[in-house]
């Protein structure tokens, strides 16, 4: 749930970024750290974990405005899918406030992405809440390799195998071009203040 | 002069991450003191304005001495607001100590003081004993492996341990190449227990299905070796789906493990002695008996005797819960063929269906039932081991 910082008048917010091992999670927030550079504040932090490393920034999103008064400021996170990495993802997901589910697009992954994706709903069960409450965008990433000759799923299987039940907004995407990286990011940012808005007006 | 204690709690209730990130958020500036009754002195942490800059903790200074307090699930702390003038010495940011202190701590890197979550923690000192290459125990090799199952792969260089005895630990690792020996520490020196190969599991079943589980023997690799980390969760799942009586089986035969284990350590440090145990007990199972029964133990005691060129050799002791009989589908080097049982006074069985378990065992997953092939063999040549050490033969 995002932190109504007092002092500061800012409210402070949570993205994780979550998908299978190596589906470009963190070259999507590697990117938004460069291309968005005026918007990143500080530091990006990287911790080395087995198969996909943990990244952390924050970012100031420009262009949505305040929420009654007060900046937002966004914790951006990757978190590591490996089920031994239990602890550093409960802190990572613990009280986030939008997600963005990152699947790789090659036909080889296909059964990653539907094991991660579950894998969601119950490291968010754990924190009694409900992936078809969360606000939730999914990308499709790894597109280009199509043009190299790789097998990858055509979106619409892609939406069929993880997309039928919670409907939620997609992109397709390149996150090593950037292409579809921002839009993701926009989309989930978008979701993610009105749901907080939401609430704040419920609990005027 | 300490300011005052503005912020204070249990450790069980507000980890020392969200401690952290609430300090951080606050901009605090001041000491906190974390406590835990196992360790002596206290892990003191120092803040300006939100950020760590120095720590120490026993010997440790600096962000060194942060990390192992994550470990610490259980004690007490205690925010004091205060000025600091210790040296600013923590470059790292507030949330990248958190992140890397996780990462240790799931990565097991981490001592665990008064766990009691579950959060697993490997040991793998790399400064223990040397195990003795001269062994002439055969390698043991399993079927080829489902990687469906696996959810890592990880690197052990020659001489590694990747398990230590009387470490905590739950991870099960298959071997994807290469080999291991098992070794026990002894009075007599270290004892090489067995060696495994491709296709075999090191970590005993019950090290995920028993929490606070104590690794019972060093592993260490013979050679360079590959492992794959088997998703301990899916297989727990499967676990969960088995009959009870199976699943008594499965624990009762990773005891059996456990116990032949210690009979060969008994022996091989000259410790063992007989007591005179097969006296005035009831034969109740015969060498080549052709009774096809299975039979759960629910009171008294049962021994499996095997018969060695210097007289039995009470291999081990079952007990309540327990399982004996006629398994047709591991082979243990037991009864009913190789060993006979002998019942105490008060033994009393309840009959399992033996049927029943036989066409479970053939429904597992390939995993698990690799897994169970895998205990069985160890129990079998851990018990040649302990006969050999009877008639005075020892290996290695």
């Amino acid at each position: 749930m995002a932190v109504f910082n007092v002092r500061d008048r800012v409210i402070e917010c949570k993205i994780v970024y979550f998908g299978p091992g190596r589906c470009g999670k963190t070259t999507n927030l590697e990117y938004i750290f460069k291309a968005f550079k005026t918007q990143a504040k500080g530091e990006m932090v990287s911790i080395n974990t087995k198969g996909d490393r943990t990244l952390f920034f924050d970012f100031l999103p420009m262009g949505f405005g305040k929420i009654r008064g007060c900046e937002v400021k966004v914790h951006l996170y990757t978190v590591p899918g490996q089920v031994r990495y239990s602890s550093t993802r409960k802190l990572v997901l613990k009280g986030v406030d939008g997600l963005v589910f990152v699947a790789d697009s090659l036909e080889v992954r296909r059964k990653e992405n539907m094991l991660s994706l579950k894998e969601l709903q119950q490291n968010l069960a754990e924190q009694s809440r409900s992936i078809f409450k969360v606000p939730l965008v999914q990308q499709y990433n790894k597109r280009d390799l199509a043009e190299e000759g790789i097998p990858i799923m055509p979106l619409e299987g892609m939406a069929r195998d993880l997309n039928s039940k919670l409907k939620v907004p997609f992109h397709e995407a390149s996150a090593l071009t950037g292409l579809g990286v921002g839009a993701t990011l926009k989309t989930c940012l978008k979701l993610t203040l009105h749901h907080l808005q939401q609430e704040l007006k419920w609990a005027r | 002069m300490p300011g005052e204690a503005v912020f204070a709690g249990d450790l069980t209730f507000i980890g020392l991450a969200d401690i952290l990130q609430m300090l951080g958020s606050n901009r605090s500036t001041g000491v906190v003191r974390i406590t835990t009754k196992q360790v002596s002195s206290p892990g003191v942490i120092y803040f300006k304005d939100g950020n760590p800059i120095n720590a120490t903790n026993g010997s440790l200074q600096g962000a060194e001495a942060i990390y192992p307090l994550f470990g610490w699930a259980e004690g007490k702390f205690v925010f004091h607001r205060q000025k600091v003038s210790v040296e600013h010495v923590i470059r790292s940011s507030r949330m990248e100590i958190i992140l890397d202190g996780m990462k240790m701590l799931d990565e097991g890197l981490l001592e665990e003081i008064g766990a009691k979550s579950a959060i697993k923690v490997r040991g793998r000192e790399t400064d223990g004993p040397k195990h003795d290459r001269k062994d002439s125990l055969p390698i043991l090799k399993g079927p080829s492996v489902d990687y469906m199952y696996l959810i890592d792969e990880e690197q052990f260089r020659d001489g590694e341990e990747i398990v230590t005895e009387g470490g905590h630990g739950n991870w099960i690792w298959v071997i994807l190449e290469g080999s291991v020996a098992i070794t026990r520490q002894t009075a007599n020196g270290t004892m090489t227990l067995g060696r495994l190969g491709e296709g075999c599991f090191v970590g005993a079943l019950a090290s995920f299905l028993v929490r606070g589980h104590v690794r019972s023997a060093t592993v260490t690799a013979a050679g360079d070796v590959q492992l794959g980390v088997l998703d301990a969760r899916r297989i727990s799942g499967e676990y969960a789906t088995l009959s009870s009586d199976f699943r008594g089986l499965l624990l009762s035969l990773d005891g059996r493990l456990r116990k032949i284990t210690d009979r060969a350590v008994e022996l091989y440090s000259r410790k063992y002695k007989s007591n005179g145990l097969a006296k005035n007990k009831r034969l109740v199972m015969k060498e080549d008996s052709p009774k096809k029964a299975v039979y759960t133990i629910t009171a008294g005691e049962a021994y499996v005797m095997r018969k060695t060129a210097k007289g039995y050799l009470p291999l081990l002791t079952l007990g309540e819960g327990d399982v004996f009989g006629d398994l047709p589908f591991v082979d243990l080097g037991h009864e009913p063929r190789r060993a006979r049982v002998l019942a105490s006074d008060d033994l009393r069985v309840d009959k399992v269906d033996g049927e029943l378990i036989t066409r479970e065992y053939h429904g597992l997953s390939p995993t698990l039932r690799n897994l169970v092939d895998s205990m069985a063999s160890c129990v079998s040549v851990t018990t040649t081991v302990a006969c050999h050490l009877k008639e005075g033969k020892r290996f290695g």
